[in-house]
């Protein structure tokens, strides 16, 4: 099963912490002290990524809210399921 | 009210690879700000964690291990009959199985302890870890103990590589091939004598498990974390609590097997293939990052030390996942007075620290090289220089990672903001326009004057940009290309070579381009030789081996032309001055080197008078016209009383926030100078500097995930005060 139809979610010991000032924030791992920093593109997932989602959900809500194609929203969230997987961050369903 | 208590301490010193006591001590004093003496028990006078304010209340000196149990026991007698122990945490692991072998008679006189037997000590030492892990059946990497160094290369061999190459009781460097592993055998069985331990390396991240244990063998206190970042020489110098319960379980299996009590820190790696964890050691002491539990809220030290004054307390809280620590340094002066006095007496009272001055003036001052996780960058010397300085009003800090020390000295910068981090030469004009974008940036932001450049790869390209960089209100002072070229080491060669050094020494030097070079300096120079590198290393060899090892790792690492010299002895010394822009010495601090670092850096120097050196280097700094900073590195020959100049760097020295401690305030000289305000300094050189020594310790920080994200995602960080 590709990623694309996968329901994903960040794990349950990830700890998301926006930032007050900025529109980013940053993720936590409480079990490998692995930390991702997110900028306003990639908290507009993780915000999703909390709750639970396929990807293409997630290219939707990039387009909604940012000034950019369907395709280009699409790579960016493959980009960043695959850096918040290589970090052990996400469960996949 | 509470009663007042003294705990006597071992482990202050260690410099850049601090031993455990000053962390251990730091976390006491944060539980008790009042109500306890530390009493600091060091074995030489130049224990600079013993020395630093606010933490330790005296300094004793006690004899070495190797004298034997009783003079130790008779000294920390005397010191009890003076000061009364109420207890004593050892903190290196030499002396623990000293300390338990002595802890009855100690008891006996009013001084409690919570240690291991040495039979249990024994069974978890580096050289029998293997045996205890096989035994209990615990995951360890492969292990091979070499008592006879001949034998490294076949061993390391069969192992494959890389491979740990580790001390019997401290010390580990990695290795990719048999030379290497010689070449790093050598001096580590040198050190820690009985051979050393040839350990698999497996791939991994590296986690911690720091626990004390009561006198029944239960589990007190337990923190655990994760080294974030390690050095070149493998210690964590970033690390966070983790929660995690696999770890957390399997420190617990293991208590029971170690009949432990008292502190101890098991060290994991956690295999990236399998995520399995191999315990690498067992150290029987509380660890040096342990002040991250106070950080997180879960003082070990203070459970051990609760513990040991009134047995059988409950479990401490869980420490917050997520606190994180970062190593940094902190600088101060001691009186010399003081050590003499430890020196006479053995024992020397800790001098109260003075508040710092800080001035809020009108010029915003940017610097870089902010970080001390490698080696101290001079920026953070330079920032507290300028915090100083009447007429600065901002201090920005110029980073290139969210690892960088300075991000977390809030006190120092009131912002840090992000540089590109350096390329190849290929991209030198892409690197230019960023930076130049990037402190444009910080101009338009927060303000920016003058940018000061700290580190040795920074010189060339803020030089280049220098003229822009005016026309924009942003000063620098640097020397320019030629100058500099003129004073490089090779430069500083062929002037010695024409004797135009204005009558300062300079060693024999060949330059070494081939290994047929190398094989004829060794013959004219023989051992002990140095090998340098044109911009950053040098390294003493002291056989054929060891310089052809080098001569290859420093080509591998680009290096196609190196310098070598016969190796000289003798006292260090150094030279933090400031030229104006028409090459004239404004101010100048020399030193005498007295504590280094194994990595040759100063940690402990005095201040001392060196007028004939001083108008001998204005003679010559002024004849090549060099601007701004310089950091001048001598060796007094020992056998000929004469100051030979090793080297002079473009940029201040690390050392240089010794400067503003003594009144001798180079960096806001340097600022005076950029923006062409009359100098603060005095006409003619100084010749009292106050008798205060200069001191550097290790200090652990605070550091955040969050502060990193926000300098990640912003590329600056403010901090609030403005």
């Amino acid at each position: 099963m590709s990623t694309r139809h996968q329901v994903l979610r960040l794990r349950v010991q990830i700890r998301a912490e926006a930032d007050d000032e900025g529109d980013g924030g940053f993720l936590f791992n409480k079990q490998t002290a692995a930390i991702c920093a997110c900028n306003g593109t990639a908290w507009t997932v993780v915000q999703r990524l909390r709750r639970g989602g396929e990807a293409d959900d997630f290219a939707v809500a990039l387009v909604a809210a940012y000034d950019v194609t369907a395709a280009q929203a699409r790579k960016d969230v493959l980009a960043l399921i695959k850096e918040l997987r290589s970090l052990d961050m996400l469960e996949a369903r | 009210m509470a009663q007042r208590r003294r705990v006597a301490m071992t482990g202050f010193a260690g410099l850049d690879n601090p031993e455990p006591g000053l962390a251990a001590a730091r976390a006491l004093r944060a539980h008790w700000k009042r109500g306890l003496d530390i009493e600091a028990l060091v074995y030489a006078p130049w224990s600079t964690g013993g020395w630093t304010p606010g933490v330790a209340d005296r300094l004793h000196l006690i004899p070495p291990l190797a004298h034997g149990e009783l003079p130790l026991l008779q000294r920390l007698l005397a010191i009890h009959r003076r000061h009364p122990l109420d207890a004593l945490i050892p903190c290196l692991d030499l002396e623990v199985p000293v300390y338990s072998r002595l802890a009855t008679r100690l008891a006996r006189a009013g001084i409690r302890t919570l240690l291991p037997q040495p039979e249990d000590i024994a069974a978890v030492t580096k050289v029998n870890l293997h045996g205890f892990c096989y035994a209990n059946q615990i995951l360890t990497p492969h292990t091979v103990y070499v008592s006879d160094l001949a034998a490294v290369p076949l061993h390391a061999d069969l192992l494959g590589y890389p491979l740990w190459v580790k001390g019997t009781v401290a010390g580990a460097k990695k290795v990719y091939n048999r030379e290497q592993a010689v070449f790093e055998a050598e001096p580590l069985a040198a050190r820690w004598g009985g051979g050393v331990l040839l350990q698999e390396a497996i791939e991994g991240s590296e986690h911690l498990a720091a626990m004390v244990a009561r006198e029944d063998g239960s589990c007190l206190a337990m923190a655990t974390a994760r080294k974030l970042y390690c050095n070149e020489r493998g210690k964590g110098v970033i690390g966070a609590i983790v929660d995690d319960p696999g770890l957390h379980k399997l420190a617990l299996q293991i208590l029971p097997k170690l009949h432990w009590r008292g502190p101890h820190e098991l060290e994991f790696v956690r295999a990236a293939k399998s995520g399995l964890y191999y315990l690498l050691e067992i150290n029987c002491r509380l660890p040096s990052w342990i002040y991250l539990s106070e950080f997180a809220g879960a003082n070990l030290p203070a459970a051990l030390l609760a513990e040991i004054l009134a047995p059988g307390r409950r479990a401490l809280r869980a420490p917050r996942v997520g606190a994180m620590y970062a190593r940094d340094v902190e600088e101060f002066t001691v009186p010399v007075a003081a050590l003499t006095e430890l020196k006479r007496s053995g024992e020397a009272a800790v001098p109260v620290s003075m508040p710092r001055r800080t001035c809020r003036g009108d010029l915003a001052v940017a610097v870089s090289g902010i970080t001390s996780l490698e080696l101290t960058q001079p920026g953070l010397g330079v920032a507290r220089c300028l915090r100083r300085a009447p007429e600065v009003s901002r201090v920005i800090g110029l980073a290139y990672t969210p690892n960088d020390t300075g991000l977390f000295r809030s006190a120092d910068f009131d912002v840090c903001s992000r540089l590109p981090l350096p390329g190849d030469d290929a991209d030198s004009t892409a690197q230019d326009e960023a930076t130049f974008d990037a402190l444009l940036r910080v101009k338009q932001r927060h303000g920016l004057d003058v940018v000061i450049p700290n580190l040795d790869l920074e010189i060339a390209r803020f030089r280049r940009l220098a003229p822009e960089l005016d026309r924009v209100g942003i000063r620098s002072l640097l020397p320019d290309a030629a100058a500099r070229q003129k004073l490089s080491k090779l430069g500083l060669s062929h002037l010695a070579a024409g004797k135009r050094l204005g009558g300062l020494g300079f060693p024999e030097t060949a330059v070494v381009r081939s290994k047929r070079d190398l094989e004829q300096v060794w013959k004219r120079f023989g051992a002990p030789m140095v090998l340098k590198g044109l911009e950053a290393r040098a390294t003493r060899v002291y056989s054929r081996d060891q310089a052809l090892t080098i001569w290859s790792r420093f080509r591998e690492d680009g290096e196609k032309v190196m310098l070598a010299q016969p190796l000289l002895y003798g006292e260090e010394y150094g030279v933090s001055l400031v030229c104006d822009r028409r090459g004239r010495m404004i101010d100048a601090l020399p030193l005498k080197k007295l504590v280094m670092c194994e990595r040759g850096k100063t940690w402990g120097a005095l201040a001392t008078p060196l007028p004939l050196l001083l108008d001998q280097l204005a003679e010559l700094l002024g004849r090549i016209g060099w601007r701004g900073p310089a950091d001048v590195e001598l060796i007094r020959d020992s056998l000929t009383d004469r100051m030979e100049l090793i080297e002079i760097n473009p940029r201040f020295p690390a050392w240089i926030g010794y400067a503003a401690l003594i009144e001798v305030n180079l960096p806001r000289d340097l600022v005076l100078a950029a923006v062409d305000r009359p100098a603060a300094a005095p006409a003619s050189w100084r010749t009292d500097f106050g008798g205060l020594v200069f001191m550097r310790t290790a200090e652990e920080i605070p550091a955040a995930a969050s502060r990193m994200a926000v300098f990640v995602n912003r590329g600056e960080l403010v901090n609030g005060r403005r």
